[in-house]
């Protein structure tokens, strides 16, 4: 395994755990120990050397170290269900957690937000899977609203003193 | 650090971190990319920055050329298009960061200008357009690239930098080099950058004609659902300020006089000055300015506010920019989430 990561990244990993709660509460679909993980991937074959990473450039008294980092992998899914065209299609490119973590949208903002995503970034949704996703986005909004009415902005919502609890 | 989303990172920095710090740690500054194709390793020595397009002569320089460039040295905030986003009302689809995808740092690097001279650009050139080592992870969709105008690359204030805060980049912001555009959006400020494509043309990329669009009107405000509006690439950031020392929420001991102190930005222009108000905006003190850093940096301020009877308060802190623009006391709105800049609020129990 390479170097331990930047301070930034262990705490993000850390911070992962207590997201893990988040989602299982705002997506609310099924029962406890709803989130499933996957073991972390090994890493690619020809990753970086350590001899590579300590590669220093020196120039008028400033010195550049060649520098690497672990990003978590993400082992947060969607659950519940309707979740397996969730997890097939989004997720790919991004964490659930940027799912879970919007506000109750309008089943029209969610088809923006899929059309923008198959149309502009090209994500490989069929045509037979697009309703699906439709479905549970609009499902969980609709718990969303449920939850924060009143409402109240998540971001500003509930957090420990030091600020290091994240989303809702 | 607050976890927006681990693929790919947002990681927004709590806001007690702004009241330790002018400048915020490296290891605290918030961290925003598109694409989840991060390299995750940078070997300093392979690593070229490319200046290419309509110029005399196409370069592609190692770091250690650039360390033998003259140097230009500037603190500046570097703050989210969508900073504040998850208190837009009604609610956006977005990144949903509260106050804290922002930072201010000092940078260290070589004026674009430098490096667009060294290169020659030619008669006709219309923009420059900037791009980083990460990638979409699917193939046609559009790779992260913004474009200044040839004029406001050459203002001799953005830069290319490879300190931050006197130490090398942390790769998630951006190592080994950050374009830097004092006053300007983070959405401009392209992380890892890599090459540098001057332009005889506009740039009709997604990022430049789709994305990061908002009203063309002061404040990028219009009411939700408004339809039919011209849209400009978002650019200046506006005045903004908050209050640090006390949070949002916090029970407070009854108390003649309250310290009040946080951090305001002029945006562009600089802090003239900041008001603070313990009774809602009916009435404002004019609070202490901390050391100028320089009009891109955060300013600190702090101020006392008297006679505090026990119950609900709203305290307020009101930035005005050097160029006399005061932040409003309406929250602005768009569709996008962007450039929110009004009076904030910090509800506190006293007693």
């Amino acid at each position: 395994m390479k170097e331990p990561s930047s301070p930034q990244i262990s705490r993000a990993m850390s911070a992962v755990v207590g997201l893990g709660g988040a989602v299982a509460l705002t997506v609310l679909l099924v029962s406890a120990g709803a989130h499933t993980s996957l073991p972390k991937p090994a890493p690619p074959p020809g990753a970086v050397s350590a001899a590579t990473a300590r590669a220093k450039v020196v120039g008028r008294g400033v010195t550049l170290v060649s520098e690497s980092v672990d990003l978590p992998y993400d082992s947060l899914f969607f659950v519940g269900p309707g979740s397996d065209v969730m997890n097939a299609n989004c997720t790919a490119c991004h964490s659930a957690s940027m799912v879970t973590n919007q506000p109750a949208l309008t089943v029209e903002d969610w088809k923006a937000e899929v059309d923008k995503m198959r149309g502009v970034y090209k994500a490989s949704v069929t045509d037979d899977d697009a309703p699906g996703i439709l479905t549970y986005l609009s499902a969980m909004s609709l718990m969303t609203a449920a939850l924060n009415s009143p409402a109240r902005p998540a971001s500003a919502g509930s957090r420990s003193s030091d600020g290091t609890t994240s989303t809702k | 650090m607050i976890l927006q989303r681990t693929r790919p990172p947002l990681l927004e920095t709590p806001m007690a971190v702004f009241d330790k710090h002018l400048f915020t740690p490296n290891d605290r500054f918030f961290v925003r990319w598109h694409w989840a194709d991060i390299p995750t390793s940078i070997d300093v020595a392979a690593f070229r920055l490319n200046i290419r397009g309509h110029v005399g002569r196409s370069l592609s320089l190692t770091l250690a050329e650039l360390l033998a460039m003259p140097r230009v040295e500037m603190a500046a905030v570097n703050q989210c298009s969508g900073n504040s986003r998850g208190l837009f009302q009604p609610r956006v689809a977005g990144g949903q960061w509260a106050h804290g995808a922002m930072g201010n740092a000092k940078w260290v690097g070589v004026s674009l200008r430098y490096l667009l001279d060294l290169a020659g650009v030619r008669p006709g050139a219309t923009e420059v357009r900037f791009a980083g080592l990460d990638e979409p992870l699917v193939a046609g969709a559009p790779d992260f690239a913004k474009s200044l105008a040839v004029d406001h690359a050459r203002d001799g204030e953005v830069m290319v930098a490879f300190l931050m805060n006197g130490e090398q980049l942390p790769l998630l912001n951006g190592f080994p080099l950050r374009l830097i555009v004092p006053g300007w959006y983070s959405t401009y400020w392209v992380k890892m950058l890599s090459e540098i494509e001057v332009l005889d043309k506009p740039d009709i990329g997604y990022w430049m004609a789709k994305a990061y669009r908002v009203p063309d009107m002061p404040g990028a405000n219009v009411a939700p659902g408004a339809k039919g509006y011209r849209t400009v690439p978002i650019s200046r950031m506006t005045p903004r300020s908050w209050i640090t020392n006390i949070a949002d929420g916090a029970r407070l001991p009854a108390q003649h006089k309250l310290s009040v102190g946080g951090i305001a930005l002029g945006g562009d222009a600089g802090v003239a000055k900041v008001e603070i108000s313990g009774d809602g905006g009916r009435s404002w003190t004019e609070a202490r300015l901390g050391a100028d850093s320089g009009k891109y940096s955060f300013r600190r301020f702090d101020g006392v506010l008297s006679g505090f009877p026990a119950g609900r308060r709203t305290l307020m802190a009101r930035c005005t920019s050097n160029a006399g623009i005061a932040q409003s006391m309406t929250p602005n709105w768009n569709p996008g989430g962007f450039m929110r800049g009004c009076v904030e609020k910090t509800e506190v129990v006293i007693g």
